[in-house]
């Protein structure tokens, strides 16, 4: 399947601001210690732990959510179907890819996280792009190094599957990312097997 | 290339670090698993641990089985397989790592026949993969708690048809 099938929420190119970056963001849903700011057109942890979630709508419950990682430190992390927000209360999805980790996906659990499956892919590139997706109960990481996303691997997991939140997080300050993206998941029109052609024999 | 069900303890990732992680143990083996071409998948279950189905060398598989935690089901990896064939030492290990999950006997004995004869894999495993507790975080001692209400468990046979 083509991902994504959303557009890019935030540019980030704008003026310095934040935290969080603008009024549609709010922060502390992964760990919450720090802010993300705007800072030179792109989004910028101001310390350690810095996290912050698209608070101006929610989303799905089929879901995506994707950025570039424009400066890798440590590790990004992306969520989904994120609910009961909060700092130690949040439960969701997120991919976690890091400059020394490789991939990973996870359930969160009001704060608790269980890693789903083997750490899958290869550790984070500076300027490369990653996505998750949920739908249904596939969770499904992508990653684009420059050719397009392609999917990197996938897990399954059924316990939340109501609409949600979507949201970034960095572990380290050094961290930097662009063009944060994602929404509801569009799916792709059935077609139809009925359908005659245009003109010809079948036309009526 | 060989194929095995083991019985893997979660793991805690980092610990001081929040939002805290726990991981399944095997995990730990996925570099040596996949260089050997293979795969493994799971399904959380009761006592915060995992039923994991792997597909890797004879190897890496008799590592895995000498790993703290780890109870690797013996001879059988078919769902269908009946067990008749376990010592009793060996069904007694795994009725004890059942026990040791959290379910009573009271509720093995009425899932389970006593002579394993005609019990099959599949009944043991699914048995075990009855129900998994939501984790929780405990900010006091920095544990990961598994003591919440029960939660949806991935089929034991979808693991089984993952990893072929």
């Amino acid at each position: 399947m083509a991902f994504p099938t959303t557009g890019i929420l935030d540019t980030a190119n704008r003026a310095d601001e934040g935290p969080p970056p603008s009024a549609n963001w709010t922060q502390v849903w992964f760990n919450g210690i720090s802010g993300i700011t705007v800072f030179s057109n792109q989004f910028k942890p101001t310390g350690a732990g810095a996290d912050a979630y698209w608070s101006a709508a929610t989303f799905g419950p089929d879901t995506e959510v994707y950025i570039t990682y424009a400066t890798v430190s440590a590790r990004l992390v992306l969520g989904g179907r994120l609910t009961t927000i909060g700092d130690g209360t949040t439960s969701g999805y997120y991919l976690d890819y890091g400059g020394a980790t490789a991939g990973r996906l996870f359930r969160l659990d009001s704060g608790a996280s269980t890693q789903l499956g083997a750490t899958f892919g290869v550790n984070a590139t500076s300027g490369d792009k990653y996505g998750l997706e949920i739908v249904g109960s596939a969770l499904t990481a992508y990653k684009d190094g420059g050719g397009g996303f392609a999917s990197v691997d996938s897990r399954t997991d059924t316990t939340y599957a109501t609409a949600g939140a979507i949201g970034m997080a960095f572990s380290a300050s050094g961290g930097r990312g662009d063009d944060f993206g994602g929404g509801t998941y569009v799916a792709p029109p059935t077609p139809n097997a009925y359908a005659f052609p245009v003109g010809g024999r079948g036309a009526c | 290339m060989p194929l095995a069900w083991f019985v893997a303890p979660y793991k805690r990732r980092n610990p001081g670090e929040t939002p805290a992680q726990r991981y399944c143990s095997m995990d730990d083996f996925t570099a040596a698993i996949v260089a050997d071409g293979g795969t493994w998948d799971e399904t959380e279950v009761l006592g915060d641990c995992a039923l994991v189905k792997v597909r890797a060398s004879n190897a890496t598989l008799t590592a895995i089985n000498a790993a703290a935690g780890m109870l690797r089901i013996p001879n059988h990896v078919a769902l269908t397989d009946t067990l008749g064939d376990l010592t009793a030492n060996q069904r007694t290990a795994i009725l004890n790592r059942i026990l040791q999950m959290g379910y009573t006997q009271a509720e093995i004995d009425a899932a389970l026949p006593a002579n394993w004869a005609a019990v099959t894999l599949g009944q043991v495993l699914r048995f075990a993969a009855r129900r998994r507790l939501k984790p929780r975080y405990d900010q006091g001692t920095d544990a990961i708690v598994v003591d919440g209400p029960v939660q949806p468990v991935k089929p034991v046979d979808v693991v089984s048809a993952t990893v072929t």
